[in-house]
Order: structure tokens, then sequence, then C-alpha cells
């Protein structure tokens, strides 16, 4: 699977990077994959599947290892 | 003389070419601390009422923060506060950097000038001694001639430069002041009013160091030690680190609120063109403020369509957005060059790009084309036409004479309903965030008295999720329940105040915005703990959140006394309509509620609902009572 972890979320990534891979054996609820990864869900604003924006709290939403996540923190100030 | 301070300020009557010393003791201090709140203070205190922004009555004050030029992290922040020539109003912009600190190193917390200079000048300042020089040779110079002038005639190879470009010289409503060529007091148009009494610069250069002013050096040191590790190892200021503010901008358009053609539409088509990639391809490198290990500012050259140098900072996420996608312009380079154009000429880069939105959006609708501006064509997209504008405005010629009055006068001039489309607050051009995503950023665009600044408090998003890292961050400061980015309700405005309040006490600390929680890595607990090791003080976060209310309380009676009252606390009618598009396509601010929403602030600010006056109990409790008489703000 695709990860990027925009902004300060990127704190959370391998070696502190925001973009890599992460492999998933099987299918799995997106907020499941989110606590593989080790994202903290509250610090995500916006997460986004294969492009397209996703409520945080569907539990509809599964995402399998040719997907792509787009995770965006609550960005505040600039 | 008071710990944290050097007890002095220096008086400048540029009239009369005098310079004075004053002292003040420490229960004065202890009230007005330094920045927002000492600047403030001599404001409505020496300005006559009524003073032409631009004339020799109006009084310009550079207040270093409480903390400004500790060895601690983002503890570098000054405040110019004068009457704006953009708004009218109480003009307020902050910057980070060297001078400030440098200035408290110099022997002074802040700097009164008044009067005006019959003749171009700029201020040396060495160690508790002033001069005033000339500056004849220097008008009209670029930043770094002047600069590299000034050190070469003092000798002083590290004097920390602070200046105008052409664009103060000139008198443009938002021209800005900038320091060490790379900081910058861009808002309210600060920058002119030093033009206006003819003063290019203030030199200042300082033996001491803060540790010798501070009550318990040992503690301060070991504070600040500690918190530059903790920078690497917060989310959001390892993220500030690495990447700046530019890195904001995917994340705003993913969530729908990020300011594009003129604040229509809340996400960027062609977001790639300017997002955190194409940045990355022409960032050289980062720079640092004083002592601060975030290290956020950063640095972009290169040579292609457009030459770029690393002479300036930036752009900046303001500049990203306010040339970008505000402007549909999807190109980085364009946006490299017209941040670079603004800083070498002293514009403030958010109200100029947020006035050439305007006159884009004025150019749809038939208000304004090129027989109106000289023959400039200005259309959303077309990046050619936004770098032909910019030193035009500076120099107030051909279109420029007209761009330089700013959205809010450009739409009195030439009228046909264009007064819609000027995003503006008070007259001063909304920063690049999007309201309608974040309503608590609304109330401050609203209700603070420089007019649309996204510095006033916290910005919604941080309230969402109590799990969330900020959120803790924030519950010391008495916030524990979370609310949504869209709610508008009583627990809304509660956090909003306590925000106004704790930034306002930033203000006044010399804190940038970056630092303290529930910003960043510094947490309530820290701040706390500096400011009683400066100070010697037991300061507590009631008497900060205070400091920083006495200090918003001073504004808003300056802008009583100069006419403004409720019905200038309002947003554009354009946020009260629909986005455009973007993930919160449909999203407005509604009129009822947001006008609840102020009288309930208000009423927790202690002010007339009607009038948003203080009331005198309110300025009573604040230590204010002096203020509702001297200024003759008619308080309720």
């Amino acid at each position: 699977m695709k990860v990027h972890l925009w902004g300060e979320l990127g704190f959370y990534g391998p070696a502190k990077r925001g973009r890599f891979e992460f492999p998933i054996t099987h299918e799995m609820r997106v907020t499941d994959a989110l606590r593989l990864i080790g994202v903290p869900e509250a610090d995500v604003a916006v997460l986004g599947v294969n492009g397209e924006v996703v409520p945080l709290d569907d539990p509809t939403i599964v995402v399998a290892d040719r997907d792509r996540i787009d995770c965006y923190p609550a960005t505040s100030g600039g | 003389m008071a710990f944290g301070s050097n007890g002095a300020i220096l008086r400048v009557d540029l009239s009369n070419a005098r310079t004075a010393v004053e002292t003040f003791d420490e229960s004065f201090f202890r009230r007005y601390p330094g920045g927002k709140a000492l600047a403030a203070y001599h404001l409505l205190r020496e300005m006559p009422a009524g003073a032409d922004p631009l004339g020799p009555d109006n009084v310009l004050v550079l207040a270093a923060g409480l903390l400004a030029g500790a060895p601690l992290s983002t503890a570098t922040r000054f405040n110019a506060i004068a009457r704006s020539p953009l708004t009218g109003g109480f003009g307020e912009s902050e910057a980070g950097g060297f001078w400030g600190p440098e200035l408290k190193m110099a022997g002074f917390d802040a700097i009164i000038l008044t009067g005006r200079s019959p003749e171009p000048v700029w201020l040396w300042v060495r160690d508790g001694v002033a001069e005033i020089r000339d500056g004849r040779a220097l008008w009209g110079q670029d930043p770094p001639t002047v600069q590299a002038a000034i050190r070469e005639e003092t000798g002083e190879k590290l004097a920390r430069v602070l200046q105008i470009g052409r664009a103060g010289e000139n008198l443009v409503p938002y021209a800005m002041i900038m320091n060490e060529l790379r900081h910058y007091n861009g808002r309210t148009g600060m920058g002119a009013v030093m033009g206006s009494k003819n003063l290019r610069a203030v030199a200042v250069k300082g033996s001491r160091r803060y540790l010798e002013l501070a009550h318990d050096p040992g503690a301060l040191s070991e504070i600040g030690k500690r918190l530059s590790k903790t920078v690497t190892e917060h989310p959001q200021s390892w993220d500030l680190r690495t990447k700046g503010t530019p890195g904001l901008t995917d994340g705003l358009n993913a969530a729908g609120i990020l300011p594009t053609r003129n604040f229509r539409l809340g996400s960027f088509e062609q977001v790639e063109g300017i997002g955190w990639k194409a940045y990355e391809a022409i960032r050289s490198g980062t720079r640092s403020c004083y002592a601060c290990a975030i290290r956020c500012k950063p640095e972009t050259a290169f040579e292609d369509r457009y030459r770029v140098t690393d002479t300036y900072d930036g752009p900046e996420y303001e500049a990203v957005a306010g040339f970008g996608s505000n402007c549909a312009i999807f190109d980085i380079q364009v946006v490299a060059r017209a941040n670079e154009l603004c800083n070498e000429l002293g514009l403030d880069v958010i109200s100029t790009a947020g006035t050439v939105a305007f006159a884009m959006e004025c150019a749809e609708h038939g208000l304004l084309g090129p027989a109106d501006l000289g023959g400039l064509d200005l259309r959303f997209g077309d990046g050619e036409a936004l770098l032909e504008a910019i030193p035009q405005i500076a120099d107030r010629r051909g279109p420029g004479e007209l761009l330089a009055l700013g959205s809010r006068r450009i739409a009195e001039r030439i009228g046909g309903g264009s007064g819609s489309f000027a995003m503006q607050v008070k007259g001063l051009e909304m920063a690049m965030h999007e309201p309608r995503g974040k309503v608590g950023v609304a109330l401050g665009y609203a209700t603070n008295e420089a007019g649309a600044d996204h510095l006033v408090a916290f910005h919604d998003p941080i309230f969402v999720n109590a799990e969330s890292v900020a959120f803790k961050g924030a519950i010391p400061l008495g916030i524990t329940e979370p609310t949504g980015a869209l709610d508008l309700g009583e627990k809304k405005v509660g956090i909003w105040y306590t925000g106004e309040r704790w930034n306002s006490a930033e203000k006044v600390l010399g804190l940038c915005f970056f630092g303290p929680a529930p910003r960043s890595f510094m947490q309530v607990d820290d701040v706390i703990a500096a400011v009683r090791a400066a100070t010697g003080w037991d300061i507590t976060v009631d008497e900060l959140l205070e400091i920083g209310e006495r200090a918003v309380n001073l504004a808003r009676l300056f802008n009583v006394r100069e006419g403004f009252s409720r019905a200038d606390d309002r947003l554009p009618d354009r946020l009260h309509t629909p986005l455009e598009g973007g993930p919160l396509v449909g999203a407005s601010i509604d009129r009822d509620a947001f006008e609840g929403a102020i009288s309930a602030l208000y009423a927790l600010k202690g002010w007339d609902p009607a009038t948003g006056i203080p009331t005198r109990e309110r300025l009573a409790q604040l230590g204010l009572e002096w203020a509702a008489s001297e200024s003759a703000a008619r308080p309720g």
C-alpha cells in the first residue's frame, strides 16, 4: 500500500519519512491500517483513499495493498 | 530595573532631531511587559486622537517582547505599532529575526518614534546611545545596499538593520518593514508610517546578553537547552523544521480551505504547480531566527524562466496561496518572483496579493480593465501581469497609483458593486486562511482591531479531537472539551476567547506563533517557567492571559477613540455565501449565528454588546481605568 503522511504526520512515518510503501497482506478497515502504520488517528484531519476524501469514522471503508492513502493533519496558521 | 527588561525606552523626536531615554519601574513592567502591551500603551497615551496616520503626530512604537533575546527557541519577536494608514485604526505587525533580540541587548525595551524629519535619516542605536544620522544617500536604494552601507559606516558587521523599501518611501498604505532582509513586519502599513517620518532605517547593536537581564539565568538557560532538543521530538515543530510554512499548502487544499480565485473556491485544481513537490524543486535552504532551533525560514533560488536569489525570505505559505491559488497562478516560479519583488520593494505580501486578486475579479466583471490600469490587463492566472503590477504598486505609478490604495479603497473609488469582491476587514486584506472551513478564524478576522489577521487566535481544527497532540497542549489553558471546526456555539466562543488572550500574551512575551502550545512544541508550563526564570515573578497562566487581554483592550480603546464600533467587526459578505468549489463546497458562515457569536464573545470580554466598547468594570479589572479617561473612549 502506498502511504503519504502529509505535514506533521510525517513525523510518524518510518525514519520520519512522509511517503513510503507499507505492505499489507489482506484487506482491512482504513482506520486499522492507520493503527498498524502508527499514525495517531486523532491527529488525522483529512483522510484520502486513492485520491478521494473519505470520512474518518466510516467503518465500511477498507483498503488493500493496491491502494494509496493520504493523511493530512489539522494544519493551523502560516 | 525589573528583571527581564532594561527598564528603558528610547524616545526619538524626528522633527527636532532629539533623543531621550525614559525609564520605567517594575510595577509598570508587570502590566505592560513588552511587545504589543508596551507599544499599545504608548500609542494610546501619546498619539493625539484623529492624527493623520502619515503625519508627524502618528507615533510609531517598536517594542521587543519580554523574552526576546532569551536563549529560547522562538523568543525573537517584536511589534511595530502605530495608527494604520491602510485601516485608519490600530496598526500592528510583528516580526522575528534578530532585530528585537538585538534591541534588548543594546539596552532598550522599545523605541518610540515621533514627529517627522525634514530630510531622510536613519537611526543608530549602540549600547544605550542613539544617534540620528543623515540618510539622504540611502533613500531610494535597494535594501541590501542600505544594509551594507550602514554596516560599513558603523564598522559593525553584525549591526541589525531594520528598514523600509521603496514602497515605504512612497507611502504605499500596505508597505512593510523588514529586518536582516528576511524578516517582515508585513501587515497594516507600518512601513508607510516609517517612510512618512523620513526614517529609512533603524540599526541596533548591543553588547549585553539576555541572561544578564534574567532573574535566574541558569534556569532560563536550562529551559532553552531542553526545549531546543524538544523541537525535533514534537510533530508540529518537526514539520516546521522540515518544510516550513510552504508545507501547509497541500493539506489545506485537501481540506478544502486553500483560498482560491479570490476566496471563491476552497481548493485549487492545479495545486501541484504550487504544492510541496513544486516548492521543493526551488528550495535552496532554510534559515533561522535568533537562537531558534526550528529553523523554519525557507530560502529559494533558481535561474530558469525567472531568476530568483536567496537574498530575501520565502516564499512562505501566505505568498504561495496569495499569489498562487488565490490569483489562480499555478506556477511556483512566478510565485517566488512575486514574493521576491514584494520583499525587495518593501510591500506586504498578503495585502499585495489580496489587492491583485480583487482587481482580477473586478476585471472579470468588467469593473477594472486596461483602460483603468494604464494598459495592464490583470486576469486570473496571468503571472506576467502580476509581476508587471508589483513594482508599479511600490512606485505608485501607472496602474500602481490605484492598486496601491488596497482593495477597500479601490472598491470605494470604482463602485459598481466591487466592494463585494474586496476580501478585507477594516481595510486589511484577509490572510490566506479560508474561514468557511474554520469559523473561529472568521471571529478573529472580524473582531481583531488591526483587521483580518490569522494569528489572532487558535485555528479551529486543533480542537476537533480531544486525543490530538495539539488539543492536549491546550488543556492547561482550561480548554477541556472538543468542538467542531464549523461550530459557532458557546463552546467555540469560549475557546476562541482563551486563544485570543493566549496569542496576545505571546505577542507581549515575544514568542512566535510557532513556539507555544497548542500550535507547537513549547508547552504552557514551559512558557510559565521561562517567564518566571526571566523575571522572578510568581506568574500563573491566569496572569498571562490577563496580560494578553489588557493588550487587546488597549487596541480596542484606540479603535473606539478613532471612531470604530461593532459595525466594523464584520466579515466580507462573500463569507456568508457558499463556497463555490472544493471538498467544502456549499459551506458558508450563517450570518445570524455569527452575530450571535460576536455578542457572546463581547459578553465574555466584558464589552458592551451593542457597541463593542469595553465596560468600565472590565477596564477596572484590567487596571485600565486611566485608559477610559485618557483615551476619551466613551466606555460603556
